[in-house]
């Protein structure tokens, strides 16, 4: 073989390579902005995580997957939109994602997107939301208010944050110190809360469990429907509030008071309405066929 | 486009002339290409015909229990006054016929408890269910979204269903109803949200 052909054929077997040899993109970037600026990021796959720091700018770190065409970093000063762009067709067949890092000004407020990333976030004062499906999802700090939406992925809030607001399909929900207003919103994942004070809570689920240990504010008011699921309450002993409590085929079990009764000779499904202490707050139970169990402690 | 289950759950409402025109439109033209639907249409009409022959009260035009005790070779019954037998047979008889003409006509005998209420529901469930259907008809969502839309649109149909039914078992309770249809309301609106999440995938 002579000397040009070996180069030819050199040279097409690196050019063949070369996707594979470009490999992962690290990712190295800086923005400036506003101390309470908005921030954005769009990850398909792989993860996004964020914790606040005293700077205002951004920083991001990480690595671009082989198969993104470019990491779009749009805007400045109030609002900052980071992209991982995918070419657009179907089967892109992504295995490990982008990895993102970013340092925001503690101020900042979050909107998260994925399919199967994971999304990690950790102090920050301002508003979080994130959106993904599969990917697991935990918040950590005091954020002025969460709201995620997931499809199966896990999801932990520990947080002391005033407005908590999580829908999931299957997901298993877990929420620490949560306080004033929570809602869960569940197909059929567990739910494992242990909340601080509650103003409003809001539990809508069709076969998923409830564990919740909180105190019901003064004039809380609480709305709990479960279909299938059950649901188990831990409450203080000294508690002020009205229960009205109304059970399809369940059974109740209540440490506060009396038994539930029929709530008619020709229907069936049974209920029960009672005040332990002085009433105030409000709290409304409605399960067709799940428990209930309501806990003193 | 009506699927089966909502078409077969309008049949009574298209005979009983209560449908919009658009509905009655599209149960009628399901049931045109169902067997299932037509087979049930067409019993349901021929009972209501039956009904509608039926006079309003039903007396003997005379009778006839002296015959039948002459026959059956009681003479005290066939020659005396009627007595306290004369009125109990009968009635034992009629009742006893009109336990087994309602367990033979129970499957076509169903009340329709349906309320303007449940009707709306029943419909924003429909609608609901069917944008879910035609999201995944379109083939667009991740393998995982699709799914879990799949199991979650299963999950709250077996719990819609038990609802439905619990409604139709309280309609003398009007306390229960109401829970139920706030119920049924927040299992919509769950419904919405999943369906709503899996089209932003």
């Amino acid at each position: 073989m002579n000397r040009n052909a070996t180069l030819a054929i050199a040279t097409v077997l690196l050019l063949a390579a070369a996707p594979a040899l470009a490999g992962r993109t690290p990712i190295d970037e800086t923005r400036k902005v506003d101390g309470d600026a908005v921030v954005r990021v769009d990850n398909l796959a792989g993860s996004i995580t964020v914790t606040g720091w005293d700077k205002n700018e951004v920083q991001i770190r990480g690595e671009l997957d082989e198969k993104a065409d470019e990491l779009r970093i749009d805007g400045g000063g109030d609002h900052l939109d980071i992209e991982v762009v995918y070419p657009k067709k179907k089967n892109l067949n992504i295995r490990e994602g982008s990895v993102l890092t970013l340092r925001v000004p503690h101020g900042c407020s979050l909107e998260l997107q994925g399919v199967s990333s994971d999304v990690e976030v950790r102090d920050l004062r301002g508003t979080i939301q994130s959106s993904t499906v599969s990917g697991d999802v935990q918040i950590h700090g005091k954020p002025a208010a969460v709201k995620i939406a997931s499809v199966s992925g896990e999801v932990t809030v520990e947080a002391e944050s005033d407005e908590v607001s999580i829908e999931s399909v299957s997901g298993r929900i877990e929420v620490r110190g949560a306080r004033r207003s929570l809602e869960i919103n569940l197909v059929s994942g567990d739910a494992d809360v242990q909340a601080g004070e509650l103003e409003r809570l809001r539990f809508n689920a069709v076969s998923g469990d409830l564990d919740l240990r909180a105190d019901p504010a003064r004039n809380a008011d609480w709305e709990l429907d479960c279909h299938s699921g059950e649901l188990t309450l831990e409450l203080p002993g000294g508690l002020d509030a009205d229960f009205d409590i109304n059970l399809f085929s369940g059974d109740l079990h209540n440490d506060f008071g009396p038994k539930a009764e029929r709530t008619s000779k020709f229907a069936p499904g049974k209920e029960l309405r009672f005040t332990a202490g002085k009433g105030g707050a409000r709290v409304e139970i409605n399960t067709f066929s799940g428990d209930v169990r309501l806990v003193k402690r | 486009m009506m699927t089966h289950q909502e078409a077969h759950a309008l049949l009574n409402d298209l005979l009983d002339d209560r449908l919009t025109p658009d509905a009655r439109a599209a149960v009628a033209a399901h049931a045109a290409g169902c067997s299932v639907c037509a087979a049930e249409l067409d019993g349901l009409r021929r009972l209501r015909e039956a009904a509608a022959d039926l006079p309003a009260e039903l007396r003997p035009a005379h009778d006839l229990w002296p015959g039948i005790a002459a026959r059956l070779g009681d003479p005290d019954a066939a020659g005396a006054p009627r007595s306290a037998v004369r009125h109990r047979r009968p009635r034992l008889t009629l009742l006893a016929a009109a336990v087994v003409a309602l367990a033979l006509l129970a499957p076509w005998l169903r009340p329709d408890r349906t309320t303007p209420e449940t009707a709306a529901l029943d419909a924003g469930y429909a609608q609901v269910r069917r944008d879910g259907e035609r999201l995944l008809a379109e083939g667009g969502l991740p393998p995982l979204a699709a799914a879990e839309l799949r199991d979650g649109m299963s999950a709250i149909d077996g719990a819609v269903r038990e609802t439905r039914q619990a409604l139709d078992r309280t309609a003398g309770a009007p306390d229960q109803f109401r829970r139920l249809t706030a119920c049924y309301r927040r299992k919509i609106d769950l419904l919405r949200q999943v369906v709503d999440r899996a089209a932003r995938t």
